[in-house]
């Protein structure tokens, strides 16, 4: 069902020509991982940030260019390191000699994606610094704000295994996130599809074109925020935040900010189905990336909990 | 508070069990009421509007509607009395209204189910309808709906508050039904019930409670149609210190008089005999002197039923005539009528004379002091009714005009009591086996308490059993009789049939003559005029019953007539046309003592009465012992039919092992009747619950954290056919539950379509739908 989506109403039809470029192109960048993409790009048009959570070498930088590469726009690429600066994230004022006068250096941020490259390898300062700029959407250096592109996304990837001289994100932090994911490893058909493409291939290979340009993507996600959403969903929304909080074995449930993007995440996921309205199945699918970076607790992986939340919760069908 | 529907469910089994406490209530103190019935619809069919206004876009207008149906409703059962009364004989107390006032609103409260206040008046309402019907009602049984409804009543509170109650569990905080404090709740409950149950039994618990709840009758106003009240209303009183008149009423002041009465006042200081006061014998109660107010005037004598007040006034106190208050009633009767007062009894008959029996051994009789240990009880000793006579009844008669040594006694008497009476010498019983004062007559504004047992009226098979050798009598009546009886059970039928056949093809003549040629007045009248007053519709019941082998007798006396029930005094005036005849029927348990030894007067006999319009007086039935009645009728209908028994029970054994399927067919036949009233949203929702029930009957219902379309997905990975209906079905039941204000993609035909294709392919599905519900059930499992 999720793969196949027929677009049922004219006023998407513009747009879903660039969806289905858009689609494509991520999915020939990543094989084998179309879940993984369906999700990437509900979070995009949900104005969410991404965490790409896995091991090095599964593609997630290669999401992350293929993403940029295709909407266009800025984008711009942190590697991020223990000695890494706030301000050589956000920017910083310097004298320009000429002038006589302080000039803004924008810094990295100010893009319409940002690569956040193993950000858990970034001091705390420099992470908070980039939290506020997910967050507020906007910079503020030397009392004067600067406000960020309309369709400023995050990537930001980290490396679960590899924690010698890494800051974890504190469980607080991670709320900024729409959502975490972890591409996993392609299946053995999948693998053997990447090799015998990659044979003759040109090392330089560029893609061609842009599919959307970053004015579209604003519109698509002005669009996704008017998805319906029946009151019955969104009280299936609330007694789903309310399970996590009075779960036993999670100490930290949803916060209504986790709620909030919970429901543009399920409308965005509704939006790429072609739905004008959402329903229980968007916010069943996209509750495991969405929960998982939210719910804390002493356990390594929340898959079970969120399971079990979603089994116990009534799915509502009547008023 | 939890979500709105959380709470609607035990809000509504609330609900529901105390509008079934009150039908109950009503039903038990007035019967069935078919007007108010009709109320209960109309008020369901507001309940409806209220409910759907809350979707109507107009919200003005929805306001509008539910506020005026909240006051129709409330006002609906003050109007409707208001018309009862005008345009008939019955009428509600005013407590009454209000309960029903109150039921009416807590039904609309529950409409209103998005409101989670609404739900908690609901809630309340329901609590204090449930108080007034348990009071009115009050016995064991519906003590046991009281427990349950305390029950779901904790359950509702912990459900209710549980935002609350889960800050008292902290170590656990998980969302899980907390077994253990609802099982102590329950626990508690069943002890403070328990604990009520001889409290509530008793009268103190229920007069104080009482005390609480408004009443129609008292001392601020009175209601002809109270249930309960302060006083007696228009009735007379007995004087306390100055008495005024004479009247059928027990006092303990008593004036001087020449009259005849029952009592006689002996004074120690006087040597002088007591005078008799008339000629012939004439026995009577001793009297303390300080009990009899010296007398300087005539006395009025009362024997109308009220006081009369009257309104002119004068300035000074002075002595005034009383006007005697003459009433051409031989009797007045207080307590349940009808009731037959049998005087004489006959057993022979010589065609043209009825002849009374002078052969019936003398009863004993005994003394009794009743429960409350003041009064004394004459008793007949040796009366042994059936099990069937279940009601014990209390009359008053007031002796007005009658003048006979007889007291009319209702059938079946037990005891007699007459005030300050201390002994049981002064009754006896005749020989023709009634009850009889020893002296000349009865003295008038005498006061007589008679207990009698009634028996059920229901047709209990345990009744009637009884049947003797049949009596010598004529060959065309016993022809007659087995012709009349053909295919009826032995037994009390018999006798209702007999009965039913003479009320029901002979007329009631008092005018009608027996030609004076004729041999016998009863088959004259039997086979040939077919006409005749009652005493022939007696002889002649009587002597068919005798030609089946049932002991009976002819009785003669009056018949207090509900007619003559005066509402406001709560008397039946027995006049002299009340003179009755009807018959009587040895009571099984009776013929079984019999055997062997002579007719006494302590025998219980059954009164059935063959002529049309009179009515015999049974127990009052409650709807446990209806239901009781009927159970063991039922029971031993099957047990004299073992082949109707059978196949009964074979039947019910292959409905339960098809239940599934017949429940399928229901829940069908159901959704074909409704889905059709509605627009296409309501369709197909209701297709979806339509399939929903199916999946529940069938004994696989959808996971409560499953989606429709992952639902559907395993219904359909295990449904060996191609057909995507379901795909489509599912996109369009998820626009109707969820796609408010979105248009829907399929024309309003298509979407027809697919949800009769949902409802029939899951139907007829060869692979069947319930095998694919089995298979995930199974998967889960």
């Amino acid at each position: 069902m999720s793969e196949n989506s027929v677009v049922r109403f004219p006023e998407q039809r513009e747009s879903s020509d660039a969806i289905r470029s858009l689609r494509d192109r991520l999915n020939s960048a990543i094989r084998g991982k179309e879940d993984v993409v369906e999700l990437v790009l509900a979070c995009l048009f949900a104005r969410g940030h991404l965490l790409l959570e896995d091991l090095p070498g599964l593609g997630k930088t290669t999401l992350a260019k293929t993403l940029a590469d295709a909407i266009g726009g800025q984008y711009s690429r942190v590697q991020c390191t223990p000695d890494l600066m706030p301000t050589d994230i956000t920017g910083f004022s310097m004298f320009n000699q000429k002038t006589r006068e302080f000039e803004f250096c924008e810094g990295p941020v100010f893009a319409n994606i940002l690569l956040a490259d193993e950000i858990n390898r970034a001091a705390p300062r420099t992470q908070s610094a980039l939290f506020e700029a997910m967050a507020e959407r906007q910079v503020t250096i030397d009392r004067l704000t600067h406000r960020l592109p309309a369709t400023f996304f995050v990537v930001a990837t980290q490396n679960p295994v590899d924690s010698h001289g890494a800051y974890p994100l504190p469980e607080a932090q991670l709320d900024r996130f729409a959502m975490r994911l972890s591409i996993g490893y392609p299946g053995r058909a999948t693998e053997m599809e990447i090799l015998a493409a990659q044979v003759g291939a040109p090392t330089n290979h560029r893609p061609e074109s842009t599919v959307l340009t970053p004015e579209s993507l604003a519109d698509i996600q002005n669009e996704v925020a008017e998805i319906t959403v029946a009151e019955k969903v969104n009280r299936y929304l609330v007694d789903l935040a309310e399970a996590t909080r009075n779960h036993s074995e999670v100490a930290l449930g949803l916060s209504p900010r986790g709620l909030l993007i919970w429901q543009r995440v399920a409308q965005a996921r509704a939006y790429l189905q072609g739905r004008q309205f959402v329903t229980p199945d968007d916010i069943q699918d996209v509750a495991k990336p969405i929960l998982s970076v939210r719910l804390a607790g002493d356990f390594s992986n929340a898959d079970p909990i969120i399971d079990s939340i979603l089994t116990d919760v009534a799915t509502p069908l009547w008023d | 508070m939890q979500s709105n529907l959380a709470l609607a469910g035990p809000t509504y089994v609330l609900m529901a069990i105390a509008t079934l406490m009150l039908q109950l209530a009503l039903y038990d103190r007035q019967g069935f009421v078919p007007h108010e019935s009709l109320q209960l619809i109309v008020v369901f069919v507001i309940a409806v509007v209220i409910r759907r206004s809350d979707r109507w876009s107009n919200r003005n207008t929805a306001n509008a509607v539910t506020t005026i149906g909240f006051v129709a409703i409330a006002a609906l059962p003050f109007v409707a009395d208001v018309t009862q009364r005008t345009y008939s004989a019955f009428g509600n107390p005013f407590e009454v209204q209000l309960v029903l006032g109150l039921r009416n609103l807590m039904i609309c409260l529950g409409a209103r189910n998005r409101d989670a206040r609404s739900l908690v008046f609901g809630s309340l309402a329901s609590g204090f309808v449930m108080l007034y019907s348990f009071l009115w009602l009050l016995d064991r049984w519906t003590i046991a709906l009281v427990f349950v409804y305390a029950v779901i009543g904790m359950w509702w509170l912990m459900g209710a508050y549980w935002d609350r109650l889960s800050g008292c569990f902290v170590s656990r905080s998980e969302r899980r039904i907390p077994w253990k404090p609802i099982v102590g709740a329950a626990a508690l409950a069943i002890v403070t019930v328990l604990a009520s149950l001889p409290l509530a039994t008793g009268r103190n618990f229920t007069t104080a409670i009482k005390g609480l709840l408004p009443s129609s009758g008292g001392t601020g106003g009175q209601d002809e149609f109270a249930f309960g009240g302060v006083g007696d209303g228009p009735q007379m009183v007995s004087a306390k210190d100055n008495a005024s008149g004479f009247g059928p009423i027990e006092s303990e002041l008593f004036l001087e008089s020449k009259m005849p009465s029952l009592y006689d006042v002996i004074n120690e200081f006087s040597d002088a005999k007591p005078k008799p006061k008339k000629k012939g014998r004439q026995r009577a109660i001793p009297l303390a002197p300080s009990q009899m107010q010296e007398n300087h005037q005539r006395r009025g004598i009362n024997q109308r039923a009220g006081r009369e007040f009257d309104t002119v006034r004068r300035k000074k106190q002075e002595t005034r005539k009383l006007e005697d208050l003459r009433s051409r009633a031989l009797l007045q009767v207080v307590g349940r009528v009808p009731v037959h007062l049998g005087l004489y009894t006959y057993d022979t008959w010589d065609g043209h004379k009825l002849i009374a029996s002078d052969s019936i051994q003398e009863a004993k009789l005994g003394l009794d002091l009743d429960a409350e240990g003041n009064k004394y009880w004459a008793t007949l000793v040796g009366r042994t009714p059936d099990r069937s006579f279940t009601h014990r009844d209390r009359h008053e008669l007031r002796i007005l005009n009658l003048k006979t040594d007889r007291v009319p006694t209702p059938p079946n008497v037990t005891s007699v009591h007459i005030d300050k009476l201390h002994t049981e010498k002064l009754f006896r019983t005749t020989p023709d086996g009634m009850l009889a004062l020893d002296m000349d007559h009865i003295p008038q504004l005498s006061i007589l308490h008679i207990k009698s047992l009634q028996r059920l009226g229901v047709d209990d098979p345990r009744v009637f059993k009884a049947k003797a050798e049949a009596a010598a009598t004529d060959d065309s009546l016993t022809t007659m009789a087995l012709s009349w009886t053909e295919g009826v059970n032995e037994g009390w039928p018999e006798i209702e049939a007999i009965c039913d056949r003479l009320r029901t093809e002979y007329t009631l003549d008092a005018e009608a003559m027996v030609p004076e040629d004729a041999d016998d007045a009863a088959k004259y009248f039997l086979l040939e005029s077919k006409r005749g007053p009652d005493y022939l519709f007696a002889t002649s019941a009587a002597l068919l019953l005798r030609s089946l082998g049932y002991e009976s007798r002819i009785v003669s006396g009056f018949y207090a007539d509900p007619k003559n029930y005066e509402r406001q005094s709560r008397i039946t005036s027995v006049y002299a046309e009340d003179a009755h005849f009807w018959v009587e029927v040895l009571s099984s348990a009776a013929a079984g003592n019999r055997r062997g030894s002579a007719p006494n007067a302590a025998d219980c006999w059954i009164a059935v009465d063959p002529t049309p319009g009179f009515e015999v007086l049974l127990a009052p039935e409650s709807l446990w012992t209806k239901l009781f009645a009927r159970a063991a009728l039922t029971w031993h209908a099957l047990k004299r039919n073992p082949v109707l028994a059978l196949s009964v029970a074979a039947m019910l054994a292959v409905a339960w092992s098809r239940k599934a399927y017949l429940l399928d067919l229901s829940v069908t036949a159901w959704w074909l009747l409704v889905h059709r009233w509605g627009d296409i949203r309501y369709r197909v929702t209701s297709t979806v619950r339509l399939l929903e029930r199916r999946a529940r009957v069938h004994g696989c219902p959808r996971a409560k954290g499953l989606s429709l379309s992952r639902w559907s997905d395993d219904v359909a990975s295990l449904r060996p056919t191609t057909d995507d209906w379901q795909g489509s079905f599912v996109d369009l039941a998820n626009w109707a539950l969820y796609g408010e204000g979105v248009p829907n993609q399929y024309s309003d035909a298509e979407a027809k379509a697919l949800c009769r294709q949902a409802a029939a392919t899951a139907l007829h599905s060869p692979a069947g739908y319930r095998m694919s519900l089995a298979g995930i059930s199974r998967g889960r499992g």
